[in-house]
């Protein structure tokens, strides 16, 4: 089994959950079993993989793993459930949210997820003194998923977490160190027949990781897609299994001095236990050369993208070019300081002033108060008419189709997903040409153009250059479409097979040596 | 079937308990099906209960009747190796329990119960700081029936009491209370009948367990409130048909000298007042002149029962009389729980006077009792140089080799229901020196005959007595001969017949 670890899975994925996602989809496509693993507790964890596509067998939660709730076929808990008696009164305080009264008192405020359904959210209880005592949750599922116990100070001390068979199987205990600090211990009850306890949850995710590897007979591959979350729990693991760190971002700070800079905080611990890996995945050439170049050949390194064009976009029929908004530029990524969406406004005002019908589209969630900013950029430009702030989309694609040209002005990226899928549907693109991703996507001065970082000017002319020239945007258009076949199902499940390869070897010379 | 209503039956008791106790052992000797009912929470309950001659199928407890426990026939002996930890935790065990280790993390300590080896009585589970932060409770019997959560400042927020299949059956939440102790302020019953109650009283919780016992065995079955304080309102409150009686294992007026007319004890003013009364089937004291003072107070509106709370025991009543002359010399006796209501200062004062006619005569106070009382008498004891005279000595269930050890025993109360030691006493053949208080004395001691009634307060009269007897063997046989005598008023007929007439006239 291919298990791709992640910490989390929400609805606002960034790029490395949208990779993961993709790669599941070939491996699947492919026949090579795979699942991705999450150690985060979401009561909408389900909703949310459902919405993406990926069927409970394709996941691997910590809280699943360990409560049983990996696929679970339960009725959704309703208020009814509760089973109150009639000395019990519901009276409602708004239109989701319930009060159960006794004795005049309070004893709990129920908040519904489904008004129409009468579906359980969760519930806060309350002593005749007006205390809470708790507070319960219900998985998206249906099921109580999440206890939360409150002490004589208010605090939440205590959180039990239940399967769809209303046992606890793990405990969060929230403690106080000695420099009054919250801290957290963690028991596991009722697992295959023994309670275990851990002194935090990166004792309980290396034994988790321990019995995802023992649980099931076979040669399994993890492959840590969040390095700062799983290194040590990796590391520290009892049993043997095939690693792979896969980089997702520029692995140092200073991409002008690739051998000597000091390591991106995300990869620090990472590389400096490059020995624990049995192998390193990049997706960009250039960065494969340069962590070649600065660590050598040992563990053995991949150039395996990141993005997959499905057979599906790549015979799909061309967006009639005409059918495109008229001057319609778009940047699709987050809302983040390093994506520089502030240098693209003021490129993009540059362009206004040549063409004042020319529209820019963020779209995206913002991190931070990115936004914020930007919008008071945009107001002191005074461009709110001409400059959108349109949000996250599931529904990228129809971004893509709409727009003539689309920009990513980043200082730094780990390959950019948005490159390979909007140059996929014929979306010419203009792009910085830093580390990593542009160079290897962008056909510089056939599918899109390439330009310098912090060149404002040069990425305002570039725009100019397109749009001054409808009949060569046209042909960069028509030549987006077709450089994508570089990254089919196919050519990219190649790239896989040296790893894949590598893996079984592991295991057959473990096998010779016991 | 009877049910008899009480708090807890403790290791050491006091006169309810016994009552009931010997009650039960009456009612299973005349084949009429009987409980003692317990309300609290109690791990060791079932292992209590051996000490006074009781089975399970003599004892409903309320929580064992909600976690479904209280029929468990499998009984065993659980050690830590039942425990769910896993091999790699290392176990460092003494005679009093185990510390649980990973590494050198102190994960969990195991205590056993005190006087068993290795049986385990709870698992404490600490956070790595070593704080407490949650408690696993288990039962004698050898089960887990609890877990209790704790908070940051370390004190008590919830307990959970199980099935035997692990499902939560009661859930007890904790506040702070104005001492900044553990309050409890409500309490969950989970899933029972398919609905989840909650309370937010002992008494409102004990008042539901009851009509859900009445319940279950088919309605009209008998209730005797036994411990006023706690049994009293919950048997009013009580909404299914059922047959209820309060009993009275004290006193009912505040004053001891004025049944009649004082006011009554808080524990009995809902009882018996008007509405109280129509809940009620009767009223059961121990003695006639109780039963007479409640009656004139009630003006006949309800009815009384009289009847005895101990009985003499067929093993018992198959023993050989024991005579004075093979009785220790001089050995005056005091059995009771100890308290200042029991004015045991004023008996050894009485003998400290008894002591100087007859240096060889010995007393000994038999007994349990609040510390500082035990201690204030100890050091009037050795004040007056009589350290090595009277003796102190611990409670036990059984004490027929103490009774039949002794020669006269004496009581200096100020008030009770009915000394039951006093019963105990004159089965086993003892003269009874005693003041005349209420109540008791007056029914024991034909004065003259079988011992002395001494008016309250005269510690030179007590004394006298007690040295007139000493001093003339065949009198003291002769007294002696005649408490076994009396004392057939309490043989297993006698008082159950009284309980008969109750039955018949409820039926």
């Amino acid at each position: 089994m291919y298990y791709f670890l992640n910490d989390n899975m929400q609805a606002q994925k960034s790029g490395i959950e949208h990779a993961e996602i993709k790669r599941l989809q070939l491996f699947k496509h492919f026949k090579v079993p795979a699942q991705i693993v999450t150690r985060q507790f979401a009561l909408d964890l389900h909703q949310v993989m459902a919405q993406a596509k990926i069927a409970d067998a394709e996941l691997v939660n910590l809280f699943d793993f360990f409560t049983g709730a990996r696929q679970a076929n339960v009725t959704p808990q309703r208020l009814k459930d509760l089973k109150l008696t009639k000395d019990h009164r519901l009276v409602a305080d708004d239109k989701q949210t319930v009060a159960v009264m006794a004795q005049g008192q309070r004893r709990a405020t129920v908040t519904l997820r489904h008004v129409k359904h009468q579906t359980l959210d969760h519930i806060q209880y309350f002593e005749p003194n007006g205390q809470t005592t708790k507070m319960v949750w219900y998985d998206t599922r249906g099921f109580l998923s999440l206890e939360q116990y409150f002490d004589w100070g208010g605090k939440i001390v205590r959180e039990q977490y239940l399967g769809p068979d209303h046992q606890v199987h793990l405990v969060r205990l929230r403690y106080l160190n000695r420099q009054n600090e919250e801290c957290e211990s963690w028991r596991l009850l009722h697992y295959q027949g023994h309670d275990y306890e851990f002194a935090g949850f990166n004792e309980l995710t290396r034994f988790f990781l321990d019995e995802l590897n023992r649980r099931t007979a076979g040669q399994h591959v993890m492959i840590c897609d969040r390095t700062v979350e799983y290194g040590w729990a990796l590391f520290n693991m009892r049993t043997r299994v095939f690693k792979v760190l896969h980089l997702h971002n520029d692995h140092v700070n200073d991409p002008s001095d690739m051998l000597h800079s000091s390591f991106n905080s995300n990869y620090a611990h990472a590389l400096n236990n490059l020995d624990q890996w049995q192998a390193v995945v990049a997706a960009t050439p250039q960065q494969t050369q340069d962590m070649i170049d600065r660590f050598g050949t040992t563990p053995p390194e991949y150039t395996i993208p990141v993005g997959i064009v499905s057979d599906a976009t790549l015979t799909a029929r061309h967006q009639d070019w005409d059918a495109r908004e008229s001057q319609l530029i778009v940047q699709v990524a987050r809302l983040a300081p390093e994506k520089q969406p502030d240098q693209a406004v003021k490129a993009f005002q540059i362009v206004h002033e040549r063409y004042p019908q020319a529209h820019l589209e963020f779209w995206g969630y913002s991190n931070g108060d990115t936004e914020t900013q930007l919008r008071q950029q945009v107001a002191a430009a005074g461009l709110q008419d001409f400059v959108l702030f349109k949000g996250y989309t599931e529904d990228v694609n129809q971004v893509y189709n709409r727009a003539q040209i689309g920009i990513l002005p980043s200082r730094a990226e780990g390959f950019s997903l948005m490159l390979l899928e909007a140059q996929a549907h014929g979306l010419p693109m203009i792009a910085n040409d830093i580390k990593y991703g542009p160079a290897a996507i962008i056909q510089d001065g056939k599918t899109g153009i390439l330009t310098q970082n912090d060149d404002i000017q040069g990425l305002a002319q570039a725009m100019i250059d397109l749009l001054s020239n409808p009949a060569q945007l046209r042909n960069f258009s028509e030549a987006a479409y077709e450089s994508s076949e570089r990254y089919s199902e196919a050519a990219v499940m190649t790239q896989w097979q040296g790893l894949i390869q590598q893996a079984q070897q592991f295991y057959q010379a473990s096998a010779k040596e016991g | 079937m009877f049910y008899f209503l009480n708090q807890y039956l403790f290791e050491r008791n006091s006169g309810v308990e016994h009552a009931e106790i010997q009650r039960i052992k009456l009612f299973k000797l005349k084949g009429q099906p009987a409980q003692l009912i317990t309300r609290d929470f109690d791990r060791h309950l079932h292992q209590t209960i051996l000490r006074f001659g009781l089975t399970d199928a003599d004892l409903l407890n309320q929580y064992d009747f909600f976690q479904e426990v209280a029929d468990f026939a499998d009984t065993r002996e659980l050690r830590i190796d039942a425990l769910p930890f896993p091999a790699s935790y290392q176990v460092d065990a003494d005679a009093n329990g185990a510390r649980v280790t990973n590494g050198d993390r102190l994960v969990a300590q195991v205590i056993y119960i005190p006087g068993t080896i290795g049986q385990i009585d709870q698992v404490q589970y600490f956070d790595p700081t070593g704080n407490l932060v949650q408690s696993d409770l288990y039962d004698w019997r050898g089960f887990k029936t609890a877990e209790q959560y704790f908070g940051q400042d370390g004190q008590l927020i919830t307990e959970y009491f199980f099935r035997l299949d692990g499902t939560r059956v009661i859930e007890k939440n904790y506040v702070k209370d104005t001492q900044g102790n553990p309050l409890n302020t409500l309490i969950s019953l989970r899933e029972y009948h398919n609905h989840n109650f909650d309370f937010t009283s002992e008494d409102d919780f004990f008042a539901f367990f009851l009509d859900q016992v009445n319940r279950k065995n088919g309605l009209h079955n008998s209730f005797i409130a036994d411990r006023p304080g706690m049994a009293n309102a919950p048997l009013l409150a009580m909404t299914s048909p059922a047959k209820c009686y309060v009993f009275f294992p004290i006193a009912h007026a505040i004053d001891p000298k004025k049944q009649q007319t004082a006011p009554l004890d808080g524990f009995y003013q809902e009882a018996l007042s008007p509405v109280g009364l129509t809940k009620l089937n009767g009223l059961i004291t121990m003695t006639e002149q109780q039963r007479d003072d409640l009656e004139q107070r009630l003006n006949g509106q309800e009815r009384v029962y009289a009847i005895p709370g101990n009985f003499i025991a067929p093993e018992q009543a198959k023993r050989e009389r024991v005579l004075i002359n093979t009785r220790m010399y001089h050995r005056l006796l005091f059995v009771g729980r100890i308290g200042p209501e029991k004015q045991l200062d004023q008996l050894i004062h009485a003998f400290e006077l008894v002591h100087n006619g007859i240096p060889d005569a010995t007393l000994e106070i038999r007994g349990y009792g609040d510390p500082n009382t035990t201690d204030q008498l100890k050091q009037l004891a050795s004040g007056l140089n009589l350290a090595d005279s009277v003796q102190f000595m611990d409670y036990e269930p059984d004490l027929t080799a103490v009774y039949d050890n002794a020669q006269v025993f004496a009581l200096t109360s100020q008030v009770d229901a009915e000394p039951l030691a006093m019963i105990e006493a004159q089965i086993h053949g003892l003269p009874l020196v005693s003041y005349n208080f209420n109540y008791g004395p007056q029914t024991l001691i034909d004065d003259g005959t079988n011992g002395y009634l001494v008016a309250p307060g005269k510690v030179f009269a007590l004394a006298n007595r007690i040295m007139e007897l000493f001093r003339d063997p065949t009198k003291l046989q002769n007294f002696s001969t005649a408490a076994y005598a009396s004392s057939q008023r309490y043989s297993a007929d006698a008082v159950w017949a009284k309980w008969q007439q109750l039955i018949d006239e409820n039926q």
